[in-house]
């Protein structure tokens, strides 16, 4: 049995909002602020199940449907840290239409900024099956550029 | 010898232009989705729109629709399903962060 090989991605947002650091806060540890803003695509997506139990060691629940495809989603986190109006780390696994998509760790900083917040919202992710026969690159545009020297007969000349 | 063909004709026009130049630059770096790049120019998003437009007739550049966000990728660079999702992943969330934004926007309930 071949095992599919696990990728890695990273990414980090950052903004600037003018709110507390508190009133930001509480958009991930009230449940019925975090209801208006964390969901799937809006119009194309439908919730169907949400529960949070925000301490540390609680977990989080997203259950939710793309209407068009019927495709599925089930987001199943776990709170790590929580520093009230300062920091977050959780872990969530994200299931698509059943099949095991992916496991990622989310970590967020918030600070004061100029009388409002900053906040850095950094996902690493482990998707675990990236095996489509892909992974390689091609640089077409090397190419493209190569085939234009040659066109202007600069091919072989020194810059 | 120039060769004068239709595709040659194209690439230039499209690389004729410093902004399209530096987009170009942009996505030698990955796929990037059209308001990704248009984020560091003063120009409105129709401008870069057009710009990928013409990047793409001209077949420097391939653009691919995921949801509601137009991805873009240099022509030839095979991108991995992976390289969709992460860029798929980090819309979800610019799009989740432009919601709360607003929200933080209206008056504090507390």
């Amino acid at each position: 049995m071949t095992t599919t090989p696990f990728f890695h991605g990273t990414f980090t947002l950052r903004r600037i909002w003018a709110a507390t650091p508190a009133r930001v806060f509480s958009a991930w540890s009230d449940p019925a602020v975090k209801a208006q803003w964390f969901t799937g695509p809006p119009e194309l997506w439908t919730m169907s199940r949400r529960s949070i139990d925000f301490r540390v060691g609680g977990s989080e629940i997203l259950e939710g449907r793309f209407t068009d495809s019927g495709m599925t989603t089930l987001f199943e986190a776990r709170y790590h840290v929580i520093e009230p109006d300062q920091r977050l780390v959780y872990v969530y696994d994200l299931h698509i239409s059943g099949s095991f998509h992916s496991v990622t760790m989310a970590s967020l900083v918030i600070a004061p900024e100029a009388g409002g917040t900053r906040v850095a919202y950094t996902e690493q992710i482990v998707f675990l099956d990236g095996s489509d026969g892909t992974a390689d690159r091609e640089h077409g545009s090397r190419l493209m550029f190569e085939r234009i020297d040659r066109a202007l007969g600069l091919e072989g000349r020194a810059p | 010898m120039l060769e004068h063909s239709d595709a040659l004709d194209k690439a230039f026009h499209a690389l004729s232009d410093p902004t399209r130049r530096k987009l170009l630059e942009q996505l030698s770096r990955g796929p990037a989705s059209v308001s990704d790049l248009a984020k560091p120019y003063p120009s409105t998003l129709a401008a870069i729109h057009q710009h990928i437009q013409i990047l793409e007739r001209s077949g420097l550049i391939t653009t691919e629709k995921l949801g509601r966000t137009r991805s873009c990728h240099l022509a030839g660079d095979a991108v991995s399903r992976v390289e969709n999702w992460l860029s798929e992943r980090r819309q979800l969330w610019e799009a989740r962060f432009d919601r709360l934004g607003k929200l933080l926007e209206g008056p504090d309930p507390h």
